[in-house]
């Protein structure tokens, strides 16, 4: 696994569709330069286990390949050093269960994915401008 | 006193006699002289006439004149007078009597001379009459008369004389003898009234003490309690006593005569308002020599009537003469009020007996019957004769030893046992009178008096006719009651109090294999019926025991256990329960059982079936589970590729634009557009799936709150400028707020698009206050939109149902089913009304909280 030296984003996403979407739209909104993408729950925990630096921000979403969304969601907040890392659900589903288990393992934020393109759009790349631009992490 | 009485009357009688004597004497001379000197004046007085008469003649003779007649013959009237007296007066004396009648033979002669010269005159013989008077006749005549009277007067004087001095004599013996005796008695007298004097002071004593008597004996009669009046034979009375008084309310006095009485008195006989006869009362009777007594008299008086009774009777003397009545009365109205409160008890005593509808008979010692009340009297004989003997009772009352003809026995009956100074009971006779058999039922008991001898008997006797009925329909309903129990086809057992059993019915005998076993201890129950915890070779445990729990008052059921019979084993189920009488005494134990072969067979049958039934059930859950899961993966794996499909178009128009010519650009975006219109299909979709699933969590709702900021986040979705609804003030519900916001959101945001193109769109919320028939409130959103036709209102609510054209207005026709599905889980009602061109109107409903109801 090829480890860049510093992602400010890591996106979660096994659907290609979605990750390219979702990259396409941090790029065209100038919000970010470097995005890790990990197309399954695990790869985003050895992702984050052999980072040196974390990323600013995490955008996961739920129904993930060998480990879910919730499983890296507990993953990372049952680990000291990503126990404050800031984590974006960003997910299809709005189903009511999925929201409030999320909330309870402390997720930052909770975002349906739109289907309009357009939408997504402006939605992915208001994500990217708060998180990266306007949130000031906790050190 | 006596003698010296004698004596003196001796002496007075003497000395009366010889004064008597002496007076006598005195009054016989003094006659004698009396009739001397009378015979003197008689011869004056005969010599005076016969010159009278001679003289008349002469001046006849001499006048002629009849004038000197006159004296002639008064004269020869006086001389026959005189003539007659001296005839009288010289009767009996021998010494006057021959010259009397010498005189008046002389006088005689002189008056017939006389007499004829009056006659010659008369005739006119006048010269007769003279040579008469001449001749000198007359005057011989006279003078012999004078000479004799003359003897005859000296003759008398002399015996005057002699007489008169007797008189003196006699007079003085008279004084004599008069003086010595009353000395002598005046003596005698003196004697007399000493003698007198000492017997009237012992006549003195006598009285007083009479008059002690007297007093002792009306002191006697004063006090006597009762009323006493004595009458003397006129019926004066002469004495009351003050009962008699106090009694008659009047004083008594003389002019109270028996005759009056009635009327003073104001006596009536008992209970009449006429007053009572006297001769009739009972003190008038007694004057008539009755002994009377009457007790039928009233008094009237003012305070009242005053019932009396009376005695009356004579009283004689020695000689049997009736010298007094008395009446003894007395005020009885006490003794007849006491009289008539014993008839008023008695009377009393006898209306209750009569009343006791048991029949009473009271016997005296000798076992006669002296009183049957009114009861008895109908239950023995109607026409009882009043006394009749014991021994003639049973025959003539008619009665038997119950269920025979044999009279039942004169000994076994409880008047004869009571005499005896038995107290009896007895149920076994019956009297037979003519309409039908009236079974008895008697108790019988000595009365004994104060002094402990038994002084009668008596009898209480009742028809028992009804318990004689109600024991045999007990009978027959006990009978019946074993058949019902023998026709059931569950086991029935009875136990008693100790558990014993009692009963055991056809049924049970059949699941038993056996009879009943009379008195068979509870102890012995499981191993004398062979009775097995079923599946074990364990003799069912007594404590477990229905009938044994029954005791301590439960009610059981049990079916774990099974009567081990000699062909086969029969599981059983069996309830018992306590019966209990009226008081709550626990009187038995019942058990019903039956056999559960078959019921065991089919709960294993049952059993099996369950088994399968929760496999499916399992099934269906997995499928559920299934559902689940497609729905989740509706929502992740059906929409990112819409996602995919939309983004690319988008990518592809962004970036190639220049690449494609317009039909190109328009081509992607029809694919675009039919993505986004499924992804929402699908979100409305999974929307309704949800509300149809998520759990009401109802609360009091603020309706115009709810409804308020539906409409604000939904304005945000519309363009600028959207007219937002008019929202009225609306009363509170009950409800899900969650999904009670999203009908308002639903049913705004169809009003708001449907009046998008109206000249002045216009959207108003409000509510209709629930009418008493309706009850609840109604809601309502009306728009001026496009509306729609009525006819197609039954495919508003539909899912997928859609009244436009989505080129007309947005949408995927979910919205309306969610409001539906909302509504109906509430309990709520929905409709609309509209027309085309003329907006619509959504009605809708909630239930009132069932709670506060």
């Amino acid at each position: 696994v090829t480890v860049p030296s510093h992602v400010e984003i890591l996106l979660v996403e096994d659907s290609e569709a979605d990750a390219e979407l979702t990259t396409r739209a941090l790029r065209k909104g100038r919000v970010v330069n470097t995005l890790h993408v990990a197309r399954d729950g695990q790869e985003a925990i050895d992702f984050l286990a052999g980072a040196t630096e974390l990323p600013k921000v995490v955008l996961l979403d739920l129904k993930l390949p060998k480990k879910s969304g919730i499983e890296v969601l507990e993953w990372i907040r049952n680990q000291p050093r990503s126990k404050v890392l800031p984590v974006v659900m960003l997910t299809s589903s709005r189903e009511e269960p999925d929201i409030a288990r999320c909330y309870a393992l402390g997720v930052n934020s909770y975002i349906v994915k739109p289907v309009e393109f357009g939408a997504f759009a402006k939605a992915v790349v208001d994500i990217g401008l708060y998180w990266m631009l306007l949130n000031e992490p906790a050190r | 006193v006596v003698v010296a009485f004698a004596v003196a009357v001796c002496t007075m009688t003497v000395v009366g006699t010889l004064s008597l004597r002496s007076l006598e004497d005195m009054r016989v001379e003094t006659e004698l002289r009396n009739r001397a000197s009378q015979t003197l004046v008689s011869l004056g007085s005969l010599l005076a006439n016969t010159l009278d008469a001679e003289t008349g003649e002469r001046g006849y003779l001499l006048t002629g004149s009849s004038p000197f007649l006159d004296p002639f013959r008064s004269a020869v009237a006086n001389l026959s007078r005189d003539t007659a007296g001296l005839a009288q007066l010289a009767h009996g004396d021998s010494l006057l009597a021959p010259d009397l009648a010498a005189v008046s033979s002389l006088i005689g002669q002189q008056l017939a001379g006389l007499d004829s010269a009056i006659r010659m005159q008369n005739e006119g013989k006048v010269d007769s009459v003279r040579a008469r008077v001449l001749a000198r006749n007359n005057k011989s005549v006279m003078d012999q008369i004078r000479a004799r009277i003359a003897t005859i007067q000296i003759t008398l004087s002399a015996e005057r004389e002699r007489r008169s001095g007797q008189l003196v004599a006699t007079a003085a013996r008279t004084r004599t003898i008069v003086i010595v005796s009353t000395a002598l008695t005046l003596a005698l007298l003196g004697l007399a009234a000493i003698g007198l004097a000492s017997s009237i002071r012992a006549q003195a004593r006598s009285e007083q003490a009479t008059r002690d008597a007297e007093a002792r004996l009306s002191a006697i009669l004063e006090q006597m309690p009762v009323g006493v009046l004595v009458v003397d034979p006129e019926g004066v009375p002469q004495f009351a006593n003050r009962v008699a008084k106090q009694i008659l309310g009047n004083d008594v006095g003389p002019e109270s005569v028996v005759d009056r009485m009635p009327e003073i008195y104001q006596v009536h006989r008992s209970g009449s308002s006429e007053i009572y006869p006297a001769a009739d009362l009972p003190i008038a009777r007694a004057l008539r020599g009755e002994a009377v007594y009457d007790a039928g008299i009233d008094l009237h008086s003012a305070d009242g009537v005053v019932p009396v009774e009376a005695w009356a009777s004579p009283v004689r003397d020695q000689s049997g003469k009736l010298v007094l009545a008395v009446a003894a009365f007395s005020d009885i109205s006490e003794r007849l009020a006491a009289e008539r409160a014993l008839k008023d008890s008695e009377r009393k005593l006898q209306q209750i007996l009569d009343s006791i509808p048991l029949g009473i008979t009271v016997a005296d010692h000798t076992g006669t019957p002296t009183f049957v009340n009114a009861a008895g009297r109908k239950l023995l004989s109607p026409d009882l004769p009043p006394h009749v003997a014991i021994s003639e009772l049973s025959r003539i009352s008619r009665v038997f030893v119950a269920g025979t003809r044999e009279p039942y026995p004169s000994e076994r009956r409880g008047i004869t046992r009571a005499l005896r100074g038995e107290a009896s009971y007895a149920d076994d006779l019956e009297v037979h009178t003519p309409e039908r058999i009236v079974p008895l039922e008697v108790w019988s008991a000595p009365v004994y008096d104060s002094s402990g001898n038994l002084a009668m008997a008596i009898s209480a006797y009742g028809d028992i006719t009804g318990r004689v009925e109600s024991e045999r329909r007990v009978r027959e309903s006990e009978q019946r009651l074993q058949k019902i129990l023998d026709s059931i086809p569950l086991g029935i057992t009875v136990a008693d109090p100790t558990g014993t059993v009692t009963f055991l019915n056809e049924a049970g005998r059949k699941l038993l294999g056996r009879s009943l076993v009379e008195g068979l201890p509870n102890a012995q129950l499981s191993e004398t019926y062979r009775v097995f915890v079923r599946g074990t070779d364990e003799l069912y445990p007594a404590e477990r025991r229905g009938i044994n729990r029954a005791l301590r008052g439960e009610r059981t059921y049990a079916d774990d256990l099974e009567f081990r019979g000699p062909e086969r084993n029969v599981p059983i189920e069996i309830w018992t329960a306590p019966v209990y009488d009226s008081l709550g005494g626990l009187i038995m134990t019942i058990s019903a059982y039956g056999d559960i072969s078959d019921r065991l067979a089919s709960q294993r049958r049952i059993e099996g079936l369950t088994e399968r039934l929760s496999s499916r059930v399992e099934e269906l859950a997995a499928v559920n589970q299934e559902l689940e899961s497609f729905s989740y993966s509706v929502a992740h794996d059906l929409r990112a590729p819409l996602r995919a499909i939309s983004g690319f178009c988008g990518m592809l128009i962004e970036d190639y634009s220049e690449s494609l010519d317009a039909e190109g650009i328009r081509l992607l975006g029809v694919v675009r557009d039919s993505a986004i219109r499924m992804g929402h299909l699908i979100d409305d979709l999974l929307s309704l799936s949800r509300l149809t699933r998520a759990r009401l969590t109802p609360t009091e709702v603020d309706m115009t709150g709810l409804a308020a900021s539906a409409a604000e986040e939904l304005l945000q979705t519309f363009p600028h400028g959207t007219r937002p609804p008019e929202i009225g003030v609306l009363p509170r519900a009950h409800g899900d707020a969650t999904l009670l916001r999203q009908v308002w959101a639903n049913l705004l945001s169809n009003a708001l698009k449907y009046s998008r193109n109206s000249a002045e769109p216009r959207v108003e919320v409000g509510s209709i206050d629930g009418s008493p028939a309706q009850g609840n409130t109604v809601y309502f959103v009306r728009d001026n939109g496009v509306g729609f036709d009525m006819a197609h209102a039954d495919k508003l609510f539909g899912v997928f149902q859609r009244l436009h054209r989505t080129d007309e207005f947005e949408g995927t026709g979910v919205g309306l089913a969610i409001v539906y599905r909302v509504l109906t889980r509430h309990g709520g009602r929905i409709w609309a009304e509209s027309s085309p061109g003329r907006g619509a109107t959504f009605y809708f409903t909630l239930p009132s909280d069932p709670e506060r109801q």
